[in-house]
């Protein structure tokens, strides 16, 4: 075992970041961002758009490298879950799971073929022609058979209509991997504080990380209202 | 359910399943759903439902059993309503002093209720 498998297995410590600093146009996006993402946690990047909720799950997912300070990841068992944008036009459903099997060593066909049995989803739909919630469904079906640790989500809710906002929540906490992760960015904290154990709060000024229990505890305030009344006010 | 955010989503998942035992929809001896299941229910986080579990196990309403599941004591009815109306009346408590009323205010309210409702005896939806 590696010293990396150690921190993964003694502490539960997926991946950190200690002062992360990113610069895009100019503008500095992310600045000293620390952060823990540990195991079997499912956490809420918070921010208003245009502040770096993107950048830091993409720094997360290795996709974007930080200019300056360090992010340690304990897995390669990372997944970054796609938006049904991602496919090429005349993709069907089954091309996509073909691609992700050829793609990825950890991708269980067999696994996605049940959940999109149980989705209602043709294999021979183009891609395209289905409707939002149902592009999000195949992208997250196509995430969660890979059997990852983390999963990295950007936003998987926006132009889903209300009624299967609650369709897709339940269907990723009934098959979502024991003691997986998910990073999830969004400006729906109204409708997922909930499912979210911790929140990252992504600000011009940094990166704050908390427990939303102790939220509710210490301030008797919905994460939403903390974030409004807080933290967008807090110039930290 | 709808949760408040007044206390922790945990505590009130783990008075959910208290209220469920005292209104007989769970019985003692029964094996609570998997922590996967309330999850999904409640639509929250496995972590939320592992520590409603705890809180129920810490307060001796169920206990664990390794690789098979969490069930109800059987001998859980015992004391449980005494504590859950302990649990009620500091609920309410707490949710008038954070609409600023003094503790003297509170009592003086009650006591002016009890007044007005004078005999009026309440019943519960169940019909007990």
């Amino acid at each position: 075992m590696t010293a990396a498998d150690d921190i993964l297995q003694d502490r539960g410590t997926l991946l950190t970041m200690r002062q992360a600093n990113k610069w895009l146009d100019g503008r500095k996006i992310i600045n000293m961002a620390d952060l823990t993402i540990k195991k079997g946690r499912i956490i809420g990047v918070v921010g208003d758009n245009g502040y770096g909720k993107t950048v830091l799950l993409k720094m997360m997912a290795g996709l974007m490298e930080q200019d300056s300070g360090e992010i340690v990841r304990y897995t390669k068992e990372i997944s970054f879950v796609l938006s049904g944008r991602s496919f090429y036009p005349w993709m069907r459903v089954m091309d996509a799971l073909k691609y992700y099997r050829d793609f990825y060593d950890d991708f269980d066909i067999n696994r996605a073929q049940q959940l999109i049995g149980e989705s209602a989803l043709e294999p021979d739909r183009k891609i395209r022609l289905l409707s939002t919630g149902q592009q999000e469904r195949l992208c997250l079906i196509l995430a969660l058979a890979r059997n990852s640790r983390l999963y990295l989500m950007d936003e998987p809710l926006n132009g889903i209509d209300p009624p299967f906002k609650k369709d897709f929540k339940k269907f990723l906490l009934a098959n979502l991997p024991e003691d997986a992760s998910v990073v999830m960015a969004t400006h729906l904290l109204k409708e997922l504080e909930y499912l979210f154990d911790e929140v990252l709060f992504v600000t011009g000024y940094g990166i704050r990380q908390m427990e939303t229990e102790e939220i509710r505890e210490k301030y008797h305030q919905s994460v939403e209202d903390y974030y409004m009344e807080v933290v967008r006010c807090e110039k930290v | 359910m709808g949760f408040n955010t007044e206390q922790p989503i945990y505590l009130q998942i783990g008075m959910d399943i208290k209220e469920q035992i005292v209104s007989r929809k769970l019985a003692p001896g029964e094996k609570l759903r998997s922590v996967r299941e309330y999850s999904v229910l409640y639509e929250v986080s496995p972590l939320t439902v592992q520590r409603a579990m705890q809180y129920l196990e810490s307060e001796g309403i169920i206990y664990s059993q390794k690789g098979v599941g969490n069930f109800i004591k059987a001998d859980v009815m015992d004391g449980l309503e005494g504590s859950m109306l302990d649990e009620q009346i500091h609920g309410f408590i707490v949710h008038l002093r954070k609409c600023g009323l003094s503790d003297e205010d509170i009592i003086g309210r009650i006591l002016k209720e009890m007044k007005n409702s004078g005999e009026e005896v309440l019943r519960d939806d169940s019909g007990r």
